[in-house]
């Protein structure tokens, strides 16, 4: 705010606006025009329209799905399984990388484990979980758990053990507990390690999720959209795609501006 | 001692997933023989699907797809994410794009692209350039963003040119936060790979597993997901060996070395 002053004279003014004009004009034109192509291409007879309809009749498909009491079962029956699952990978991920944090051996344990599951494709586990548990709720929501635990136990490993050990000395002067200085020092410090690996664990999850139910139909948004692959209904595909998409979105969108609303000191650092 | 410990946390994993294994298999507590065989039944399956050379054909399918993919996603990676990190208007104008693709997940363009790009090779390794192109993409874009004038300056007054000192000065200086991204990416390629040939198959090695799966040769399902893991596994230290030898340079690289 130090140039405010002068930013008043009609000349600065000028000048500001010429500066800041691409920075208005550019994000939206490159979009107009991106949507402007998808539009124009299958009309034109660029692509073909049967494998890329045009941007209006998928919108217009959108809107019909919006209306249809199937998609919002579908829906649900995700939206309720990912919570279950996330809510899981959070309890016993966050706990165990914190404690990874401030206890060496439990580190050396662990972090082998990781490191030989890490590249393992987890979407694909759902096949065998199938095989152990039947295609029921308990295979597809330890399928969306297997798929997010990984990034969150790291993240608050990072978190716990980078901690400054003098805030630990402080607490436990003062006579805080083992258990106390957990939820008071350890548990605060980590916490913007912790949130970025939520935000990863959000969008890991949201793949295994999808995945999942594409190789194991059921009720489920996944299975929604492919059963409409199998069935040729590519204009369904494409606004289920574009459905999801903006659900990927948002949900990374509403949990920076949650996080930023409620824990404003941590700005920069999730 | 230091070795003999360095060597048993590296052996230890696997020996015991491997006696969690034998027990799970042994006392029947996730199910019979069938759906969950012993690490002995396993390795018999892989050895009869080398020795037939089922598995070494879908091997080379998939890891020649993922490369593929994984090459493609480097250079785009690369290459947009530099400009979007150097010049403002290209910034500007593809930001809303990228940060829109970056946390969707790709796995709900699979149809799209399956449509698009047919069910064959093409389809699979768009999905595994899908999933590895925007870490790759946001850590060019960030790294170059945050070069030292400096540097820039001392190469302009040793007669470099702008565009010369892109490819001299910028990548260099940002290659170890791009290295970083790609690291995440390699698995990105490898599992967008691994699913499209689970989806639509024909070959591969997600077509193994998927075929086992329908036709319940489940021995063949846990040798096809521990042969992509091992996969995985390898090109990920190969990975970090060749991350060393492009860092050699740096000091992050030498105090990570010490």
């Amino acid at each position: 705010m130090a140039q405010a002053p002068d930013a008043g004279t009609p000349a600065r003014l000028g000048s500001r606006l010429a500066a800041s004009a691409p920075a208005l004009v550019l994000p939206i034109l490159s979009v107009a025009i991106l949507l402007g192509l998808w539009q124009v291409a299958p009309r034109a007879g660029w692509v073909r329209a049967t494998s890329i309809p045009p941007f209006s009749e998928v919108m217009t498909q959108v809107w019909a799905l919006l209306g249809e009491p199937e998609f919002w079962t579908n829906l649900a029956g995700s939206a309720q399984r990912w919570a279950i699952g996330f809510a899981l990978a959070i309890i016993v991920g966050v706990p165990l990388g914190t404690m990874m944090g401030r206890w060496r051996p439990l580190y050396r344990l662990v972090d082998p484990l990781l490191v030989v599951g890490y590249p393992v494709p987890k979407a694909a586990l759902i096949l065998l979980f199938v095989l152990w548990w039947g295609a029921g709720n308990a295979s597809r929501i330890v399928i969306i758990v297997a798929g997010c635990l990984i990034p969150i136990v790291i993240s608050s490993y990072h978190g716990a053990h980078g901690i400054e050990p003098r805030l630990l000395w402080s607490a436990r002067g003062l006579g805080t507990g083992r258990v106390g200085s957990w939820f008071r020092v350890v548990l605060p410090a980590a916490l913007p390690q912790i949130l970025s690996g939520l935000r990863l664990g959000i969008a890991i999850s949201i793949f295994t999720l999808l995945a999942s139910e594409l190789l194991i139909r059921g009720i489920g948004i996944g299975s929604f959209m492919f059963t409409a692959l199998d069935n040729g209904q590519t204009l369904v595909v494409f606004a289920m795609a574009t459905i999801l998409a903006v659900i990927g979105f948002a949900l990374d969108f509403l949990y920076m501006r949650a996080v930023r609303r409620w824990l404003p000191w941590l700005e920069g650092d999730v | 001692m230091r070795t003999l410990a360095w060597i048993a946390l590296r052996v230890y994993p696997f020996a015991l997933l491997l006696l969690a294994w034998s027990l799970l298999s042994k006392y029947g507590i996730l199910g019979n023989q069938f759906v969950m065989p012993s690490p002995g039944r396993v390795w018999e399956t892989f050895k009869a699907l080398v020795h037939d050379g089922t598995l070494g054909a879908e091997t080379a399918t998939t890891l020649q797809r993922v490369l593929i993919a994984y090459a493609m996603a480097i250079v785009a990676g690369i290459v947009i994410g530099t400009l979007i990190g150097r010049l403002r208007y290209v910034r500007l104008a593809l930001r809303p794009i990228a940060s829109f693709l970056f946390p969707t997940p790709k796995v709900a363009l699979y149809p799209a692209m399956f449509i698009i790009f047919g069910l064959g090779s093409a389809s699979k390794i768009a999905f595994g350039f899908s999933e590895a192109l925007f870490p790759i993409l946001l850590a060019a874009a960030a790294g170059t963003s945050q070069i030292e004038p400096r540097l820039l300056w001392s190469a302009a007054a040793l007669g470099t040119p702008a565009r010369a000192a892109l490819v001299k000065v910028v990548i260099p200086a940002a290659l170890p936060a791009i290295l970083t991204g790609a690291r995440i990416g390699l698995v990105g390629a490898i599992i967008g790979v691994y699913m499209g040939e689970m989806i639509a198959g024909g070959d591969g090695l997600g077509h193994v597993m998927a075929d086992a799966y329908r036709t319940l040769h489940t021995a063949d399902m846990y040798a096809s997901i521990i042969t992509i893991s091992l996969i995985g596994f390898a090109l990920d230290r190969v990975f970090l060996l060749a991350r060393g030898w492009l860092l050699a340079w740096s000091a992050e690289e030498e105090a990570q070395a010490a």
